[in-house]
């Protein structure tokens, strides 16, 4: 009858080796997983990209607020325009980086 | 098997202090990332799951097993409970719930760290090293101060423990704390993206984004957590009520008002780029009030009924929270250029001043509530003598500022963006405002002279209205082409209405959950009805609608107790008939030498009738009740559900317009 | 700072202050002062003291009554055992666990020499350290100084 302390000894024997093992396989392994290192260029392309995804929810946020009646057409268009002037500021930047 | 419990979680502390030491040391390092170890880090911060969880096993056997050689063990088990007790047991007392905690807090950094191979990489070391340093603060307190495995110091060996006191041997025990303890660990993820972001330096909008997704899911369990806490104190504590305002209770209380207000104001940064400072004072109070709240419970600093006996384990706890602060402290005034607001609140009348005012009444009752919690310290720091604030204090104050909340919830959503005309306030709000006058006049007409319980019937009454409205408008706003020959008010409107605008209206679902919890407190609290009474078998007593008969009463001898049942007929006034029956015990464990009583509830849509069993007189022959009768009670309990469904709707992930993580610059460009 | 900073900021300050007097009412209104028994009776000087909270042990004699109208009378000594013991009366329900030795919380006033409780809590059974097993069989007493 192997005893409970003996269990116990084995369990964290394989533990030890499991943890050891499964933290050190990513050394030895041909890299996968992660997408390539981001530059600072990379960086700013990604705040421009909030930018537009800001905007165009802003859009979207419109559009539906004045469906529901909730602002007026004079106020709609205004802030459509608006919005759409700074869409463009945003795409033309991006295809700067581009 | 103990041995191993205890071992695995000296690997997860090591683990834990492998991935903060070794996620900063990437993270500071001006080399550019290695893959390699980014994925040791993500393995390290899954493998101190798998550690803890593994000791938690090894605890579990112990218990399963009859371990009495291990104190805790000892303390909170014994041979004669079911083994669904002896599991729970393992977070009957502090030691064992510190490794529950220490484990779910795990759990969550493993499920982050599983999908971290979308998120952005330079984001990933100190996303690993914040994620563990919550991990490797609560396993330090496990392993060095409040050890689960600690042997008993005893002379010989025990053949049974104490046992779990029996008010705890309940179903209760087993969901209640492992829920509000997933919403408290929850709550350290958005904090771990926050404070990665700030050391990064990575502070586009991804963060936000995935922070407020996990922050919704610690904050579902959160809500979930303390309701279940308020109904277990309902069924089992006999005095009525649900709630007491005791500082264990609020504490739990705290991060939930601050993460709530999270959820709102992070939704003004997303569309302005405004508040980030603001939002990022929210993360970390709230990851701070958590690890405040179970300090509380553990320091023994204030009194309360739930708090573990006093100990000299808060002085870690402070000083956690004093790293913490100082980390944020330093990390916002280094990145302060980024957290420039970039727009600004165009109108007074606009969702996003609406969701400020929410902000600023969220925190006013959170620092309320502080307020409270502390003032028996706080008076004895200033003026030598302690002193103390309950119930009454609690309800003054929040009161009229939970009502300014509800209210605000019926004109956020409601209200546009960026600004609103006043024509077009008039159109959305004249009828709901005008419905809830006429309640008003209608309660008040009726009798009730109650300022606050006829104004929170009002503002609910209100905010259904402004729900309603919303979803008509809603359902008018979509075209005929879009739904296809359904009509505009059709089951099939109603589903496309939520499917493209999920998260406003699953806000609106939790939003009506708030209200019908409105009602439901104001009408349990204002028109409760409390009564003492004794009788013999065949007598009654008339309370509400209700002609309560007595039975009969008797004694009952049980494994490990003894009890006096009565048996009640709960019959209707109008005709006689019965509508409940109902059987309130009076326990004795004679083990413990304890009286607990068992509530025998009815609970019904219009109220629920509480009947309690407080002795029998020394001749035997009458027995004395009590009876609360608490209108719309269950209703308390159906709003909380309806929250948590909300709640779930809306964190469940969506497609995004466009991702930068893991996007090479060719592929954004192709994107636009 | 433009229009709306200010109005943002008047907003803020309005809530600091109205928040203010609301928790300075409610705190001056409704405060009670903290006591352990041998604290009240020094306190009290054998006059009346209104809003008291007493946290002690439960000493015997209990008397519990629920014909005509529930009573409970005991005494409560300091937390730590023994100091001064002053009688408790309390007129509602007994709350469950309660029994000699287990730490009390009671909310009332100080009345004619005896503490008039409006509200009586039991510790919270979760909470409860059970003392350590002794060489000898455990007594109640044993459980009830909660040694560890």
């Amino acid at each position: 009858m192997i005893s409970s302390v003996t269990i116990g000894l084995a369990l964290s024997l394989v533990l030890s080796l499991g943890v050891g093992l499964y933290l050190l396989a990513p050394f030895f392994e041909s890299r996968g997983g992660f997408a390539e290192a981001q530059s600072v260029a990379a960086e700013s392309v990604g705040r421009l990209v909030d930018s537009k995804e800001r905007a165009l929810r802003e859009l979207k946020d419109l559009e539906l607020d004045f469906n529901m009646g909730k602002i007026s057409r004079e106020d709609y268009e205004r802030a459509k325009d608006e919005l759409s002037i700074e869409v463009g500021r945003v795409l033309e930047k991006l295809r700067s980086h581009g | 098997m103990i041995e191993f419990g205890h071992f695995a979680l000296c690997v997860a502390w090591l683990l834990a202090l492998l991935g903060v030491v070794g996620g900063a040391y990437i993270g500071l390092s001006k080399r550019p990332l290695s893959p390699a170890f980014v994925e040791a880090l993500r393995r390290v911060t899954i493998g101190v799951a798998l550690a803890l969880f593994l000791s938690l096993v090894g605890l579990g056997y112990g218990f399963v097993n009859n371990d009495y050689s291990i104190q805790y063990i000892w303390q909170y088990s014994n041979r004669a409970m079911p083994w669904i007790y002896k599991i729970t047991a393992i977070w009957g007392g502090m030691d064992g719930s510190m490794l529950l905690w220490c484990g779910l807090v795990a759990a969550f950094c493993a499920a982050v760290a599983r999908a971290s191979v979308r998120y952005p990489r330079p984001l990933l070391p100190w996303l690993y090293a914040f994620l563990n340093s919550s991990t490797l603060f609560f396993t330090t307190i496990t392993l060095f101060l409040t050890n689960p495995f600690r042997y008993l110091k005893a002379s010989m060996v025990m053949p049974d423990g104490n046992g779990l006191n029996p008010l705890l041997q309940n179903e209760y025990m087993a969901i209640h704390p492992p829920t509000l303890y997933l919403g408290f660990t929850g709550l350290a993820i958005p904090y771990a993206f926050c404070m990665a972001a700030l050391a990064s330096g990575h502070m586009s909008n991804d963060w936000i984004r995935l922070t407020r997704r996990w922050t919704l899911i610690g904050w579902t369990f959160l809500t979930a957590g303390i309701v279940l806490g308020g109904h277990w104190a309902y069924l089992e504590l006999g005095w009525g009520g649900f709630w007491a305002w005791d500082p264990v209770e609020n504490s739990s209380f705290l991060p939930w008002l601050t993460a709530t207000a999270f959820l709102h104001s992070v939704m003004v940064q997303e569309r302005k780029g405004m508040l980030k400072t603001w939002n990022v004072f929210l993360c970390v109070l709230t990851y701070a009030l958590t690890v405040f709240g179970t300090f509380l419970t553990r320091s023994g600093i204030v009194q309360s009924v739930h708090a573990f006996a006093s100990t000299d384990i808060g002085w870690v706890f402070l000083t956690y929270l004093a790293v913490i602060v100082l980390i944020a402290v330093a990390l916002v005034i280094y990145r302060r250029v980024d957290l420039r607001p970039e727009r600004s609140i165009e109108s007074l009348f606009s969702r996003e001043t609406v969701f400020l005012l929410n902000n600023l009444v969220l925190l006013s009752i959170c620092f309320a509530v502080l307020w409270g919690v502390m003032f028996p310290v706080f008076s004895e720091a200033f003026t030598g003598q302690k002193q103390t604030v309950g119930i009454p204090f609690f309800n003054a104050v929040n009161v009229p500022l939970f009502l300014a909340l509800v209210f605000l919830m019926g004109v956020g959503p409601t209200i546009a963006w960026r600004r609103s005309s006043l024509k077009q306030m008039v159109s959305s709000f004249a009828v709901p405002l005008a419905g809830a006058l006429v309640v008003a006049i209608a309660l008040v007409s009726a009798g009730m002279t109650d300022f606050y319980p006829v104004l929170a019937y009002a503002i609910s009454f209100f905010v259904v209205m402004t729900i309603l409205g919303e979803v008509s408008r809603g359902l008018r706003s979509q075209s005929a082409a879009v739904l296809d020959g359904a009509s505009t008010y059709s089951a099939r409107g109603l589903a496309r209405l939520f499917r493209r605008h999920r998260i406003k209206y699953g806000a609106h679902i939790i939003h009506f959950g708030v209200v019908m919890m409105t009602v439901a407190i104001t009408a349990s609290m204002a028109h409760k009805t409390e009564r003492e009474f004794t009788l013999a078998p065949g007598e009654r007593f008339n309370v509400g609608r209700f002609s309560l008969e007595l039975i009969e009463f008797h004694e009952e001898e049980h494994a490990n107790y003894s009890a006096v049942q009565a048996r009640v007929n709960a019959r209707s006034l109008k005709d006689d008939s019965v509508i409940a029956i109902l059987s309130p015990e009076l326990r004795f464990y004679p083990k413990n030498k304890e009286t607990t009583t068992e509530v025998a509830l009815r609970m019904g849509q219009r109220e629920d009738l509480y009947l309690i069993l407080a002795g029998v007189d020394e001749t035997g022959t009458k027995a004395s009740m009590k009876v609360f009768v608490n209108p719309l009670q269950v209703w308390l309990w159906y709003g909380a559900i309806i929250m948590v469904i909300g709640g779930v709707i809306v964190a469940v992930p969506v497609a995004k317009v466009s991702q930068v993580a893991g996007q090479s610059k060719a592929e954004v460009a192709r994107s636009i | 700072m433009g229009r709306m900073g200010r109005i943002f900021i008047s907003l803020v300050l309005f809530f600091i202050v109205a928040g203010g007097v609301l928790v300075y009412q409610a705190t001056s209104g409704t405060s009670a002062l903290v006591l352990t028994p041998s604290e009240l009776v020094t306190r009290a000087h054998a006059s009346d003291l209104p809003r008291i909270r007493v946290g002690g042990k439960v000493v015997d004699p209990i008397e519990y009554q629920t014909e005509p109208g529930f009573l409970l009378r005991f005494s409560v000594s300091d937390p730590a055992g023994g100091g001064s013991v002053v009688p408790v009366e309390y007129r509602n329900l007994k709350p469950d666990m309660f029994q000699a030795g287990r730490d009390v919380l009671i909310d009332g006033d100080f009345k004619g020499g005896k503490i008039v409780a409006a509200k009586l809590q039991t510790q919270c059974p979760s909470k409860y350290e059970p003392a350590m097993p002794g060489s000898a069989p455990e007594t109640m007493a044993d459980r009830a100084r909660g040694d560890s």
